[in-house]
C-alpha cells in the first residue's frame, strides 16, 4: 500500500476512534494515537474563562497573568505538636528547681514509665494495621460510601464490592460526584464519574443540562476490549488492599500518633525504594482515627526519575460501609439522574 | 465544533460584541490546542490568555474574515513556539496538572497514575522532537479532534497531505519512543 493511501487508512481510524471510542485495527501507530488523545478532556475552567472574557472586553487592554496556580501542599502544615514548647520551657527551667525535688521527680518518672510504657506506648504497628483491617472488613455486595476532600473540590463517593474473578472482594463498580468545596449540602454537582472494568465515564454540569438520557452510554471511554468481565476488579489498588500490603511489610511503617483536624490519629508512613523502577521513590501515609480505626486520610508523594514529584492529599470526612438494601436509591446508575443520589 | 460559516464575522464590523463572540466560539478549541502542546494548565491559562490578547489587538487589522479559524491557530501556534523558545523544553507537567487528575487517580492508584503520566511525559517528548508544523497538526488533531478536513485550510493544505504529514508524525514518534530505553 502507497504512503498515501496507508496514512488516509490510519487517519480514519483514528477519527473513527476519536469519535467512537471504539480501537477498530491493532495497529502500533493507531494504539499510539489512542494514547496521544487520552488527554484531550482539558477544557477551560469557567473562573478562568469568565475573568480573562471580562478583562478583554471591559479593559480592551493586555492582560496580566493570572496568579501562579503551583501551590504546593505541606503536609507538615496538618500534624501538629501542641506540647513541644512546653516541654522545652521546662527543660530550660530544671536549673532553677532544688536538687533533691529535680532528684526525687526523675526517679518518680522514671518508675511511673516503668510501670506505664507499655500501657502509653499504644499498639503496636501490626496492631494497628489488624484493627484497621478489622475495622474496614467488608462483605460481598456492601457498598463503601466516603465524602471526602481532594484536589480543591468535594466528593461522595460509592464503591460496590464483590467477589472477583481472582477470588478477593475488590471494587467492581464505582461512582463518585465532585461538589464545590463549600457545597457542603451536595446541592450542585459539578461532575461525575462512573468507572468499569469495561469503561470510565465523566459527565459535567454543563454537559449533564445538555445531554440525551437517552444515550446510556453517554461521555463513556471504552477500556481494552479483553477486559469485559463485569466481576474483574477496577484497576489499581483500593484501600483493603493497599493495608494488606502493608501488613506483609510492617517492619517498614512507621507509625506516629498525632493530630489532624482535632482528630487522634495514627499516621501509619510507608516507603518504597525502587530504584530499579520507573518510580524511584513512593511515600504513602494513612491517617486512622484512633477511636474506630477508620481511615481520616490518605496522602501520597511519588518521585520518579525525574525533577517531577507528585503529591496528593485527600481528607475524608465520612466512610460508611452500608448493605445495598441500606441505600434508598442505586447509586450506579448512568447517565446520572437529576437528583443527586442520597446515603 | 466551530463552523467557519457561521462565524461571528460576516457582519464585519470590528466592535467588541464581535470579539465576544468570536472569543465565545473559539476558546474552548484555543484552549484545548494550548493545553495539548504545553500539558500544564497554569501555562495554558498564560498562553491563552496572551494569544487573545493577540488577537484582540490584531482584530482592527485582519484581512481575510473568512480565515478566521486559521488565523487564530496561527497566533496559537506562534505563541506555543514563542514560550518554548523562552522556556526551553523543560518539562512541564507539574504537581498542578498531577492534582487535576482529580479522581482519576483515585480510579486507579497513584502509582499507575504517575507510570501513565510518565508514558505521556516520554510521548510529548517524542512530539517535540517534530517540526513545528508536525507538532501543530498533532495539536490540532488530538488537541481539539479535529478532522482532516478541518485541519487542511488551517493549513493551507490538501485533506490527503494531512494525513501524510501525520501518519509520517505518528511513525516517527513510535520509532523514537521505541527504541527509548527502560527506566
Amino acid at each position: 500500500m502507497k504512503t498515501k493511501e496507508t496514512a488516509q487508512a490510519l487517519s480514519e481510524d483514528i477519527d473513527h476512534f476519536l469519535a467512537t471510542s471504539q480501537i477498530a485495527h491493532n495497529n502500533p501507530l493507531l494504539r499510539l494515537a489512542i494514547e496521544m488523545a487520552a488527554g484531550t478532556t482539558a477544557k477551560p475552567a469557567p473562573d478562568f474563562a469568565q475573568q480573562l472574557r471580562n478583562r478583554l472586553l471591559e479593559n480592551g487592554a493586555p492582560i496580566s497573568s493570572p496568579l501562579p496556580h503551583r501551590v504546593r501542599a505541606s503536609l507538615g502544615e496538618i500534624v501538629n505538636f501542641p506540647l513541644l514548647p512546653r516541654l522545652r520551657t521546662l527543660v530550660q527551667n530544671a536549673s532553677i528547681i532544688p536538687r533533691w525535688v529535680w532528684t526525687t521527680c526523675v526517679v518518680c518518672m522514671l518508675l511511673a514509665a516503668m510501670v506505664a510504657s507499655p500501657v502509653l506506648r499504644g499498639p503496636s504497628t501490626a496492631k494497628i494495621l489488624a484493627r484497621t483491617i478489622d475495622a474496614l472488613a467488608i462483605e460481598p455486595g456492601q457498598i463503601i460510601y466516603q465524602v471526602y476532600t481532594s484536589h480543591g473540590g468535594l466528593y461522595q463517593e460509592w464503591q460496590r464490592m464483590e467477589i472477583t474473578a481472582q477470588n478477593r472482594i475488590a471494587t467492581v463498580e464505582k461512582i463518585t460526584i465532585r461538589y464545590n468545596t463549600n457545597d457542603v449540602r451536595f446541592t450542585q454537582p459539578q461532575e461525575w464519574f462512573y468507572i468499569t472494568p469495561e469503561k470510565f465515564c465523566t459527565l459535567d454540569r454543563a454537559k449533564f443540562d445538555t445531554f440525551d438520557s437517552a444515550q446510556d452510554t453517554v461521555e463513556c471511554r471504552t477500556y481494552a476490549v479483553d477486559n469485559m468481565d463485569p466481576l474483574a476488579p477496577l484497576p489499581g489498588e483500593d484501600l483493603q488492599q493497599r493495608l494488606n500490603r502493608l501488613q506483609t511489610d510492617v517492619q517498614n511503617v512507621v507509625v506516629e500518633r498525632s493530630i489532624l483536624d482535632n482528630h487522634d490519629i495514627y499516621k501509619l508512613t510507608y516507603t518504597q525504594h525502587n530504584p530499579q523502577s520507573g518510580i524511584r521513590i513512593t511515600t504513602e501515609t494513612l491517617y486512622i482515627d484512633t477511636a474506630t480505626y477508620l481511615p481520616t486520610g490518605y496522602a501520597y508523594t511519588i518521585e520518579p526519575h525525574n525533577e517531577t514529584i507528585y503529591e496528593w492529599q485527600t481528607t475524608v470526612l465520612e466512610y460508611v460501609i452500608y448493605e445495598p438494601a441500606d441505600l434508598p436509591v442505586n447509586p450506579f446508575i448512568w447517565p446520572p439522574a437529576d437528583n443527586t443520589p442520597e446515603h | 465544533m466551530n463552523n467557519d460559516n457561521n462565524n461571528p464575522e460576516d457582519g464585519i464590523s470590528d466592535d467588541m460584541d464581535t470579539f465576544a463572540a468570536f472569543y465565545d466560539d473559539y476558546l474552548p478549541q484555543i484552549y484545548r490546542y494550548v493545553q495539548y502542546r504545553v500539558g500544564d494548565t497554569a501555562t495554558a491559562e498564560d498562553l491563552t490568555s496572551t494569544i487573545f490578547e493577540n488577537a484582540l489587538r490584531a482584530w482592527p487589522k485582519r484581512r481575510k474574515h473568512n480565515a478566521l479559524k486559521a488565523w487564530i491557530f496561527r497566533i496559537a501556534k506562534n505563541a506555543v513556539i514563542s514560550h518554548y523558545r523562552r522556556n526551553g523544553r523543560r518539562n512541564e507537567v507539574s504537581l498542578n496538572t498531577a492534582s487535576e487528575a482529580g479522581p482519576y487517580v483515585e480510579q486507579c492508584d497513584p502509582e499507575t497514575y504517575v507510570l501513565h503520566t510518565e508514558r505521556q511525559l516520554a510521548i510529548h517528548a517524542a512530539m517535540r522532537t517534530l517540526s513545528h508544523r508536525e507538532q501543530h497538526i498533532i495539536g490540532l488533531k488530538f488537541g481539539c479532534e479535529l478532522s482532516n478536513r478541518a485541519i487542511a485550510p488551517i493549513l493551507g493544505v490538501s485533506e490527503s497531505n494531512v494525513a501524510v504529514i501525520l501518519f509520517r508524525a505518528l511513525r516517527k514518534m513510535w520509532a523514537r519512543l521505541s527504541t527509548e530505553p527502560e527506566k
